[in-house]
């Protein structure tokens, strides 16, 4: 049996990133449990976290056709048809993330950046502290870190939900969304050609950004390839160096090497 | 009142042992020595910080310390255990040796074991 033909759907830099942000989160998590020891390990989860949030946000921006808040992101009136359609047995399958997906994507990267800024304001009242803990108060530190304990049920819950929507699409609807986010690749069936986001640019160029000469330049180069690795890459490299940058320039907390 | 001045000390004492256990600091055997003898003491006036009478007011004290008492006095006893731990390290060898930060670990994760379920965060 020959193969069935599939497109390019994820470009690999979203496959990256979101595997990556998994085993971030859950590393964090183990990090935490083993003890107060591991804890600069559960440090630098977090900023494994905190670049691949801002490396999303701006892939959401220049990404692949897929990867682009703008071809994803629903209002709420495109949200809801989706939603009444779906329960009343009518779902539809969507070449990228659906409207309730994206609305997942959302709070996800926004869940995850708040938990990992709190974490470096934090400190375990024991003898870790967040690496930004010297901007603050031991009091605001104090409730960031009970923000970073307390949101980690909710994002715990809205991983449950997200795990848990990508299987009833695969029981109830028959589409696995796990294979593609590991190859990037969906069956010709259910992706246009032109939808492909290797598919050569041309009226679909991303319309929105046809406006600008510099965009549409940037819109011209096929960021699925090559091109598109290294300017991932060069984002990921540009949000550590800035988050090094900051962290190296923190405030020290106050020399703890005196009976205080 | 009691119990906070109590745990600040020894937050103050324990803090820069934590501190030398991760090569923040400079090990110097007499502070250390000296943080670790007072350690050993200040663990056991836990266990009488928390009468009846302090668990209302302006308090973390959990209400599951006396509702659970006798996971919390396990708890706590851990914590005077692993201090008393710490200080035989010490006497037995004052240098900052791979024993010397297993045991300074297992005072935090005797503190962390406890504030875990029965600190209010």
């Amino acid at each position: 049996m020959a193969a069935d033909p599939t497109r390019r759907v994820w470009d690999l830099p979203v496959r990256l990133c979101h595997w990556t942000l998994v085993a971030a989160v859950v590393g964090a998590y183990v990090t935490d449990r083993i003890g107060v020891s591991a804890f600069r390990y559960h440090v630098w989860c977090g900023y494994t976290v905190l670049v691949l949030v801002v490396f999303r946000v701006c892939w959401g921006v220049v990404g692949t056709r897929h990867a682009r808040f703008i071809h994803f992101v629903r209002g709420p009136i495109a949200t809801w048809a989706y939603l009444r359609d779906t329960l009343r047995g009518n779902h539809h399958n969507t070449v990228g993330h659906n409207p309730l997906g994206a609305l997942m994507v959302m709070t996800l990267l926004t869940a995850l950046a708040l938990q990992a800024i709190t974490g470096l304001f934090g400190n375990d009242e024991i003898f870790n502290v967040g690496p930004l803990y010297g901007y603050v108060s031991d009091a605001r530190s104090l409730q960031l870190t009970s923000i970073h304990r307390q949101l980690f049920y909710w994002i715990l819950a809205a991983i449950g939900l997200h795990v848990g929507a990508v299987l009833v699409h695969r029981w109830a609807y028959g589409e696995d969304l796990i294979g593609p986010m590991f190859s990037g690749r969906k069956s010709a069936k259910v992706v246009p050609a032109e939808q492909a986001i290797d598919a050569p640019l041309g009226p679909h160029a991303p319309d929105a950004l046809s406006a600008s000469v510099p965009m549409r330049k940037l819109a011209s180069w096929n960021l699925a390839g090559p091109a598109g690795l290294a300017l991932a890459l060069l984002i990921v490299l540009a949000a550590a160096g800035v988050l090094a940058w900051i962290v190296i320039h923190a405030p020290q907390p106050a020399a703890i090497d005196s009976f205080n | 009142m009691y119990r906070q001045g109590l745990y600040t000390v020894i937050g103050g004492t324990f803090g820069p042992l934590g501190g030398v256990m991760q090569g923040k600091m400079e090990f110097k055997p007499a502070d250390v020595m000296k943080r670790a003898e007072r350690l050993a003491f200040l663990s056991t006036m836990v266990g009488d910080a928390f009468p009846d009478i302090s668990k209302n007011g302006r308090t973390k004290a959990k209400p599951e310390i006396w509702t659970h008492s006798a996971d919390f006095e396990k708890k706590v006893s851990a914590f005077t255990t692993s201090a008393a731990d710490l200080l035989k390290v010490l006497k037995a060898d004052n240098s900052n040796s791979a024993a010397f930060k297993k045991a300074a670990g297992a005072v935090g994760e005797s503190c962390k074991g406890c504030h875990d379920d029965f600190k209010a965060k």
